[in-house]
């Protein structure tokens, strides 16, 4: 199986970045049934609905009902039917389609063996069973070929007879030319001599054969004898009739099965969602992943969320991502070089996934379901589309916004002056504070921490010293970043507005020029 | 005979083939349209059985559809394959309305890891059939992979396309079968002495081999490098409409060095190379040599040297001559039959 997402649910460069495809591919088995499924963004009432379904399956196997890796091994059994259904629908069914028909009903009586205790559509399950009588009263040897009637049975016997008289005749018609002409040939390969040929006056003259000048080639080629010609014949018209037998076979089988079609659609369609499911929960035991918990309210709560290709980078040293995030708007406030934007990556790796509704590499992760998830990063404008990065930003806000959706901005108005970017950010935080949707942004404008109802966090400090003696590298210092959220409370804003120095210490720290160190000292003691 | 050939054939040449563990793929291909390909490929097909006994399964295939009823040239019936009870088939299934309940399954091909749902089966009956496989690479690995694992030690028999390059991978074919037409038509007549001059190219040194295998990549269709294996360019796309290729082919002109090529060698990209007489062309294999002439096309002198990476494994050719008055040179080693003027019982496969 290989998911994919539907197209433009992430943008191209993002979902490199974020590595979703790597994310995807943990869920890769080789599954006939099930080769390919591309997901799209589910509804609220379709995505609680299909992890409230994980769910209980998880509960069916956590209480030993259900044997999951014996429900996989046995679902990797199913052949893909899709070729087929169109066929049992238009009664047009041939031998191969029977085949694989049969296979699949038959491994999946063994798999509904393991499901006994929970299975899937029971009202349409008995179809199976039905479909399966029917192929095996016509067919034999595991679906592989058609059962024969006695009289069927009989004509080919006869067929197989009158093959057998043909290679004996013809054996001895080819040693009969050979006798008078010294010519040794195989049925049906003609030959061709030249007239120069010792035995050529022979060959002109035997009855058997013929001789016909072609070019500057004399093709010899058969003069088969009645006798061999009514076998030829015999055999053919004997072949047709059987031909006819079995295409009214096979019109009866159609006519028997088409009944069931549409039951049998409707489970087969059930049984491939079941098989995705099944597929969902293996990888998440796996790779320890988690479903997410639904509230009512709007909010979302993440322990220990995990992006994976910065896991993957970062190995031990990778800090998890634990945050609240509350109804309205939440403002990320923090020095450069903390790990804002990964914050926020972060958390739209895991919307976005549970948005298509797979499982998501954190510990917990509880939240209204994300309908809709928008991210605006940090650019550079767009010369196609004549947009400057502010025209973009402004762009961004002009989207259709359902309730209960996730907003996620990089650095709200960075993208303009200050002071009008403090002024537009104060604006849009105010008039998201009272919306019924997740806003969540990171900031650099000291002003905002002053607005009211609006949950405020910052990414905790990097811990060096003030006067260290030596230039960090930048390796170093990333290292040094906790990659950590705190949030602030009211009290504690005058601390914050303090750290906003934190640019000047960290520039410090690198290899700069002397006399801009020196400047940066100046502006840090006054 | 009219037909000459560089040397006598070695001793031993026709022995007969001995099944081996593992299944054994023969690719057919001919040098034009009614060369006589489904006539070999049936013969081939017959002695198999013959020398088999019937103990080694044999499974026919085909590269595309094998079955124009009509010869375009003479519009007579055209020879259709025979099989017989016991042997195996892959073939689309809308070719099996007619031989319903004549066959066995053994298998379905199906989407989305094949273009069109293709059937493996078995003959109960003897009967005629069209072939019809996969037309890409990929999809004939698939194909061959599931046969071997439902007939191992068996005997894969490909009617396959000269204009199919990947045929002569050696992970797709183990062996071929060539069908030249010698025909009276100059332009057919000349087509076959190219593709037979082609069987006698030279593999390239064991040296530029190992870096060639170590180098090359899945998508890899031209590369460029140095006597020292310093690569100068690897292109992705068709070489002959490759631009960046040709650019660096002139860049390099004055000093020593080696071109592969994974794309047929075409007219234009022939006129191109000619003159450069410091260049060693690597083809990869031999079915990349198509519709030219190293020794007279136009006038222009083809100046490079012509190496192959993957040997030629022709196993026999076999000759359809329409004609006694032209002779053709052939490629040393490689036996040479005419079913149809030699003792059919002394042509051994």
């Amino acid at each position: 199986m290989k998911l994919e997402f539907e197209q433009k649910i992430v943008p191209d460069g993002l979902s490199e970045e974020l590595d979703f495809y790597g994310f995807l591919s943990l869920f890769d088995m080789d599954i006939p049934l099930l080769p390919r499924k591309i997901l799209r963004p589910l509804t609220a009432e379709k995505g609680k609905g299909h992890f409230r379904r994980l769910q209980d399956l998880q509960k069916q196997i956590e209480q030993k009902k259900l044997d999951l890796e014996k429900i996989i091994a046995q679902s990797q059994k199913l052949p893909l039917l899709d070729f087929v259904l169109p066929f049992l629908e238009n009664q047009s069914l041939e031998q191969f389609h029977l085949y694989s028909l049969g296979k699949f009903v038959s491994e999946n009586q063994i798999l509904q063996e393991l499901e006994m205790e929970c299975p899937i559509a029971p009202e349409s399950s008995e179809c199976c069973l039905k479909i399966k009588a029917i192929l095996e009263t016509h067919t034999q040897k595991q679906f592989s070929g058609l059962r024969y009637t006695p009289e069927e049975q009989k004509l080919r016997e006869k067929i197989e007879k009158l093959g057998q008289d043909l290679r004996t005749k013809l054996s001895q018609y080819e040693q009969k030319i050979y006798k008078q002409t010294g010519l040794k040939m195989i049925y049906p390969y003609p030959k061709e001599i030249s007239q120069e040929a010792e035995n050529f006056s022979k060959i002109q003259n035997c009855k058997l054969i013929s001789v016909t000048c072609k070019q500057d080639i004399n093709l010899v080629n058969y003069r088969l004898s009645p006798y061999i010609k009514n076998i030829v014949m015999e055999k053919d018209t004997l072949s047709k009739k059987f031909t006819h037998l079995m295409k009214k076979k096979l019109k009866k089988i159609n006519k028997e099965l088409h009944p069931l079609f549409k039951a049998f659609r409707n489970y087969y369609g059930e049984r491939k969602n079941q098989t995705f499911y099944y597929v969902l929960l293996l990888v998440k035991h796996r790779q320890s992943l988690c479903f997410p918990k639904f509230q009512t309210s709007l909010g979302c709560t993440l322990k220990n969320a995990i992006l994976p290709p910065l896991g993957k980078q970062k190995k031990e040293k990778y800090i998890p991502l634990n945050l609240d995030l509350d109804c309205g708007a939440n403002v990320l406030f923090g020095a450069n070089m903390t790990g804002k934007t990964t914050v926020l990556k972060t958390i739209y790796f895991h919307l976005t996934a549970i948005r298509m509704g797979l499982p998501v590499p954190a510990e917990y992760i509880q939240l209204h379901f994300p309908e809709q998830v928008e991210l605006h990063l940090k650019s550079a404008g767009n010369i196609r589309r004549n947009l400057s990065s502010f025209g973009e930003e402004i762009e961004f806000f002009t989207k259709e916004i359902a309730p209960s959706a996730y907003i996620l901005v990089d650095e709200l108005f960075q993208s303009t002056d200050p002071v009008g970017g403090t002024e537009l950010s104060k604006i849009f935080l105010l008039d998201f504070s009272h919306k019924n949707l997740v806003f969540f942004c990171t900031s650099h404008y000291r002003e905002v921490l002053h607005l009211q109802d609006i949950s405020l966090f910052r990414m905790k400090d990097v811990d060096f010293d003030e006067e260290i003696g030596y230039d960090l590298i930048f390796n170093n210092l990333l290292e040094k970043i906790p990659y950590q959220i705190q949030r602030i409370l009211p009290e504690n804003i005058g601390n914050a507005l303090k750290e906003s120095r934190k640019p000047l210490f960290i520039a410090l720290h690198f290899p700069l020029p002397e006399s801009i160190k020196e400047k940066i000292r100046e502006q840090l003691k006054g | 005979m009219t037909v000459s050939r560089n040397s006598q054939i070695s001793s031993g040449e026709s022995r007969p083939y001995k099944p081996k563990k593992a299944m054994k793929t023969l690719s057919f291909i001919g040098s034009d349209k009614n060369a006589g390909k489904t006539t070999i490929l049936n013969f081939v097909y017959r002695k198999l059985q013959e020398n088999t006994k019937g103990k080694t399964p044999i499974c026919l295939a085909s590269i595309g559809i094998n079955g124009e009823d009509i010869d375009f040239y003479e519009n007579q019936p055209k020879p259709t394959v025979s099989l017989c009870k016991g042997s195996c088939f892959i073939t689309a299934g809308e070719h099996l309305q007619e031989v319903t309940g004549k066959y066995k399954m053994l298998h379905n091909f199906t989407n989305p890891d094949f273009k069109k749902i293709y059937v493996l089966g078995e003959c109960l009956f003897d009967f005629q059939i069209i072939l019809e496989g996969p037309n890409n690479k990929h999809e004939i690995l698939r194909m061959k992979r599931k046969v071997e694992e439902l007939l191992p030690q068996s005997y894969l028999l490909i009617d396959g396309s000269i204009d199919r390059q990947f045929l002569a991978h050696p992970a797709i074919s183990d062996a071929f079968y060539f069908v030249v037409l010698i025909s009276t038509r100059k332009e057919q007549f000349q087509k076959a002495k190219d593709l037979l001059f082609s069987l006698s190219l030279h593999t390239c040194s064991k040296k530029q081999n190992d870096f060639l295998k170590n180098s090359l990549e899945e998508d890899t269709k031209s590369l460029l490098f140095r006597e020292n294996n310093q690569v100068l360019y690897c292109g992705k796309k068709i070489p002959f409409l490759d631009m960046k290729l040709k650019k660096m082919c002139i860049k390099y002109k004055n000093r020593k060095y080696s071109i592969y090529l994974n794309g047929a060698l075409s007219k234009s990209l022939f006129t191109f190379l000619a003159p450069l007489k410091n260049l060693t062309i690597i083809l990869d294999n031999f079915t990349l040599y198509q519709n030219i002439s190293v020794h007279n096309n136009h006038g222009i002198i083809f100046r490079p040297k012509l190496l192959l990476l993957y040997p030629v494994k022709v196993q026999r050719i076999f000759l359809k001559q329409e004609t006694s008055q032209y002779s053709l040179p052939l490629p040393e080693n490689i036996p040479v039959h005419n079913l149809f003027r030699e003792d059919i019982h002394e042509i051994r496969i």
